[in-house]
């Protein structure tokens, strides 16, 4: 039924709320094609209150959901001007660099220039598959490899990123960094991947243990 | 809805009689205005009176009923007493005197600046401040007159049992008419987008008895699968019964009409747009050429490009980019929450400029909500809001 | 004459004589009407054929997921099940729902032995 799950989640609210909105409120849909796209849906949503758009959203190519979500890992000390700032010359970086480098190859139309897609291509191949996680079964530790949730993976492949572009001298900006990071993690090599593929190794030599995880 | 019985009445009422109407009000044929209140409005002549055996739940009830029946006659005439002193009052006349007057009065003669409606000094009829009461469901040998009144919710339980009549009616016919090679009409399809079941607060002031969250999930569950039924139209008059209508949300605010200036141009003004701690009035004329001034100042008000984009969201949205012209007064909060507002007042104002759908697509794109999330205050013993202190054993 | 007790340690003790320890019921001879949820948390182990598919692959292609797009795909897909089909589990059990079958929570649990208590 249309309206019964609207109902389920007035009545069936367990736990604390934490939001300042109701539970029967919708997050809002910024993109006017995504409205497009979704007809059938929104004549259910006619009858349901929505959230607020949020102050870092807009119906733009400029707002994208990776992008945000690395602003917001940036963020230090809710700096978040300053974030988005760094993040603009990340990306500016890459352009500069993709343009330069098409220019002197030969075929250089080829090169993929678009610095997003560069980013969410380098953010897709360092994302990892497991993780390990210690636990102890009579008074052992086991590193026990646990499948992970694709918002996880996200997180951890960012996560990689910036602690890989921090560790730097303190003569380069973040920003130069980040973007080396990134075009390196884009192509398939670099300090990231690398990361990720030696956690792939640690879970494969403890896959006897794989049948011990419960959390 | 009248749920008291007539205590003494029923004393002398002789117990046949009862069960007559115990029978008529269990049959389903009999199902008017409200079939699942308990009113047994028994009339019986003082002849019929036997000295019979009153049991002592019926006993202790009949007292009950009799202090409620005393206590609402007296409330009732100091209701009537107090509203010819009201019409007095006001110099009016007491027999046309309506609860609209009584309302009005008392707003004029007892101001109140309490916040809250429901601690204003208020007058209405016993009947609406007083709460029904569930009637007598026994007769005086304590003898339930509810085939299910040892259920505890006897109504409710009847309820359900109806649901299930009306399903396996509707599956009987089914039956019948697809051995015939009927197939159920397309075009009388029970259309439900646009409707809420009843919610539960208001199914208990229907059924006069409180009833647990499972067992409404289970009343939701039963008429779902009567409303999914091909042949539900059948039964559209008890499915709707039970239905309530909902709002279109984009359609729940007035719009505004747009007013005309010296220059013969156009414009909304939009006062009290709040978003954090900022505060901003938001004047949007049409037709214009695009020119934004904050405070005097153009859109460079805010050094942030991120407050910028999001003056502009709603215009780039409705494509009203350069159409229009914005003024916009904004005082206290950051770059942050004064942005918000104005964003939250251009959008307001633009609906008096753009289609039903256009503002229907605003609403979706959470541009017309009023954002009222503000900074969570700290708390004692944690470091923030809802950080706790590091925490060692020792 | 005495029998050392030395003749009867090779026997065992001698039991009790009931007449001079009575039977004392301390606790009520009959099981409880609850169960703890202490053990019922349960095994979260899921697809683990399919991850021992995936190494396998991983390993033959020395870790080079390009590879072995079919074996993630699978692993990924049977975890999201697995997670979605707790998720609903989790809702109607929290929703005090018993359902039919021998797979219980110790909610329900508890739910069909207060309706159905020991005898007293």
């Amino acid at each position: 039924m249309s309206w019964s799950k609207n109902i389920s989640i007035n009545t069936w609210r367990c736990g604390r709320l934490m939001s300042m909105y109701p539970q029967h409120y919708v997050d809002p849909i910024y993109k006017m094609e995504d409205q497009c796209s979704k007809r059938t849906e929104l004549l259910r949503l006619s009858h349901i209150p929505i959230k607020g758009a949020l102050n870092n959203s807009s119906d733009t190519i400029f707002n994208g959901e990776i992008k945000q979500k690395m602003v917001n890992y940036i963020t230090k000390n809710g700096e978040g001007f300053l974030s988005r700032k760094l993040m603009a010359q990340t990306l500016e970086m890459i352009k500069r660099t993709q343009l330069e480098g098409s220019y002197i190859s030969p075929g250089y139309n080829k090169t993929e220039t678009d610095a997003e897609s560069l980013l969410i291509q380098a953010v897709e191949n360092c994302r990892p598959l497991l993780q390990l996680s210690s636990i102890k079964r009579g008074g052992v530790k086991y590193h026990v490899p646990i499948p992970l949730t694709n918002k996880k993976s996200y997180f951890l492949a960012m996560k990689w990123l910036l602690d890989a572009s921090r560790e730097k001298d303190r003569k380069v900006s973040l920003p130069e960094k980040l973007a080396w990071e990134i075009l390196d993690a884009a192509h398939g090599h670099g300090r990231v991947i690398k990361k990720k593929e030696e956690l792939s190794r640690q879970c494969e030599s403890n896959r006897a243990y794989a049948h011990y995880r419960w959390s | 809805m009248a749920l008291r019985v007539f205590g003494l009445n029923l004393v002398k009422t002789n117990r046949s009689v009862l069960q007559n109407v115990c029978k008529t009000g269990a049959t389903p044929t009999q199902q008017t205005v409200a079939p699942y209140a308990t009113e047994v409005t028994v009339q019986a002549s003082p002849a019929a009176v036997q000295k019979q055996k009153v049991s002592k739940a019926m006993k202790a009830y009949l007292k009950r009923a009799n202090e409620h029946d005393e206590f609402m006659k007296t409330q009732h005439l100091e209701f009537q007493i107090g509203k010819r002193h009201l019409a007095n009052m006001m110099g009016a006349d007491p027999e046309t005197f309506t609860q609209q007057d009584i309302d009005e009065a008392i707003e004029y003669l007892f101001p109140s600046g309490l916040f809250d409606k429901k601690a204003r000094p208020a007058m209405k009829s016993p009947d609406e401040v007083f709460p029904a009461r569930k009637a007598a469901e026994f007769d005086e040998t304590g003898r339930p007159f509810h085939s299910m009144f040892y259920t505890g919710n006897p109504n409710f339980f009847q309820l359900l049992h109806d649901i299930v009549q009306e399903t396996n009616k509707i599956h009987e016919l089914e039956e019948r008419l697809l051995r015939r090679g009927n197939t159920p009409d397309e075009n009388q399809k029970l259309d439900t987008t646009g409707f809420q079941l009843m919610p539960k607060d208001q199914l208990e002031l229907l059924l006069v008895e409180s009833i647990a969250d499972i067992e409404y999930s289970n009343f939701v569950n039963s008429m779902e699968r009567l409303i999914a039924l091909p042949y539900a139209y059948k039964s559209k008059e008890f499915i709707e019964r039970f239905l309530k209508p909902l709002m279109d949300q984009s359609k729940q605010l007035e719009i505004p009409k747009p007013r005309i200036d010296e220059q013969g141009r156009q414009y909304i003004t939009t006062y009290e747009c709040l978003r954090k701690t900022a505060r901003a009035d938001v004047t949007v004329r049409m037709p214009g050429t695009g020119k934004i001034s904050i405070n005097g100042q153009d859109i460079f008000y805010f050094p942030e490009e991120k407050c910028r984009e999001q003056l502009l969201f709603p215009l780039q949205f409705s494509q009203m980019l350069g159409k229009v012209d914005i003024e916009a007064n904004v005082e206290g909060g950051g770059p942050s929450g004064q942005s918000g507002a104005i964003r939250w007042g251009i959008a307001m104002s633009l609906r008096s400029f753009v289609d039903q759908e256009m503002i229907e697509s605003m609403r979706l794109a959470g541009l017309l909500t009023r954002d009222y999330r503000i900074r969570e205050r700290k708390k004692f013993g944690q470091e923030g809001a809802r950080r706790k202190y590091t925490w060692k054993k020792r | 004459m005495r029998i050392p007790g030395a003749l009867y340690a090779a026997r065992g003790r001698a039991p009790q004589n009931e007449k001079e320890v009575p039977f004392q019921e301390i606790l009520p001879l009959r099981l409880k009407n609850t169960v703890s949820g202490k053990a019922d948390s349960g095994s979260d182990v899921a697809c683990l054929q399919e991850m021992g598919v995936l190494f396998a692959c991983l390993k033959d292609n020395e870790f080079v997921e390009k590879y072995c797009d079919k074996e993630i795909s699978r692993f990924q897909k049977c975890y999201k099940v697995y997670m979605d089909r707790k998720f609903e589990a989790k809702k109607t059990v929290n929703q005090g729902i018993v359902q039919p079958g021998s797979n219980l929570n110790y909610k329900q649990l508890n739910k069909y032995m207060r309706r159905f208590p020991n005898p007293q």
